[in-house]
């Protein structure tokens, strides 16, 4: 059972991510726009932190020593994103 | 909890097509022939990250070619 | 390298079972304008852009078509969750349960299985960035024949999401293309 905060969570960090995957394209073909850099900045910033939150409360988003784990190994934990949310 | 700092930039709203009405204008540079170009896009019109994954972009106005198409088909038919 | 990230890059949450349109969208993973054909062409073409700009948008396109394709799985995954084998044979899927069950494999909505025949990479950077155009409209044109032929929100939504990524994919790519013919010209002066 995924609870209500967590979703709130993962749907804010969707938000963000995406805002910083458009930009990041945008910044590849204008690699000068310090706007656009700016922006792609505070929008990183906040994701991080959002991210930290995230996998403190509710487990990791990577894997590969990008983040730790408490016991038993929390990788493995299910849903895994394909399947269904309520 | 979570603060979103982004800054916003102030455009109005097309009241039907719910486009930017400011569509920013491109600057022309020299052609050649016998190629393909594509306008160059400011930055510009950029959308709240909340909207922006609503509408599958940060940059609503770039979409607004295609968008007679789109609504075409969501009606279940064919622009063409 | 790559990181996998436990998160789709757009929400999919499909309740009801349908599988005559898991069968049409199928093609938007395993076709030839499908994400999966996508992806690969950009990764494959990388190595022959010319500037650091152009790598890194074939790589960051590339890499976000990984997450489509992902987003297109998940559609097909619970449109067709617990469908019985009769089920799917009235959907005209015997032959595709006869091979797959209902595990997801890359075809296209006739049951040709994906190749990469479907992708070129031709060495030459204004080449290579024409296709990733024509690639981004075909994309966009199948994106609406598959919204055509659904009434399900929950099914349209993730699909308009993607429709607009074509649109922008497409805008980058000519961006670039603009780019390298103006790099080709500058180096031809001296």
């Amino acid at each position: 059972m995924v609870g209500k905060e967590c979703k709130e969570l993962m749907s804010k960090i969707c938000e963000l991510e995406f805002a910083a995957i458009d930009l990041n394209l945008y910044l590849d073909n204008h690699p000068t726009c310090q706007q656009a850099i700016t922006d792609y900045n505070t929008i990183s910033q906040n994701l991080m932190s959002l991210k930290k939150i995230y996998e403190a409360n509710y487990g990791p988003l990577t894997n590969y020593g990008t983040c730790l784990s408490s016991y038993p190994w929390r990788w493995v934990d299910e849903p895994w994103p394909w399947e269904i949310e309520e | 909890m979570y603060r979103n700092t982004f800054i916003e930039v102030k455009y109005l709203l097309d009241p039907i097509s719910q486009l930017p009405q400011m569509i920013p204008y491109a600057q022309a540079t020299p052609c050649k022939y016998a190629r393909a170009y594509v306008l160059d896009q400011p930055y510009t019109c950029v959308v709240s990250p909340s909207e922006a994954i609503k509408r599958g972009t940060i940059f609503p106005f770039l979409l607004k070619s295609y968008i007679y198409s789109l609504e075409k088909a969501n009606q279940g038919g064919s622009a063409w | 390298m790559w990181l996998y990230e436990k998160k789709l890059e757009y929400p999919v949450r499909v309740k009801n079972k349908d599988l005559r349109m898991a069968k049409n969208i199928i093609t938007q993973y395993g076709g030839p304008d499908g994400e999966l054909s996508a992806s690969l062409r950009y990764l494959t073409q990388r190595y022959k852009m010319p500037t650091g700009k152009t790598k890194a948008l074939l790589n960051d396109i590339g890499t976000e078509e990984l997450a489509h394709v992902e987003i297109v799985c998940s559609i097909i995954y619970q449109l067709v969750k617990d469908a019985t084998p009769e089920e799917l044979r009235a959907a005209g899927l015997d032959g595709y349960y006869s091979q797959h069950d209902n595990g997801i494999f890359p075809i296209d909505a006739n049951g040709i299985p994906w190749t990469a025949s479907y992708i070129q990479a031709m060495g030459d950077p204004i080449t290579d960035l024409t296709e990733d155009m024509a690639a981004e409209q075909k994309a966009r044109t199948t994106y609406e024949h598959l919204i055509a032929l659904t009434d399900d929100p929950d099914v349209k939504d993730p699909l308009k999401f993607l429709w607009a990524r074509e649109v922008i994919h497409f805008q980058r790519f000519g961006e670039a293309l603009v780019d390298v013919q103006h790099y080709f010209d500058s180096k031809r002066v001296f």
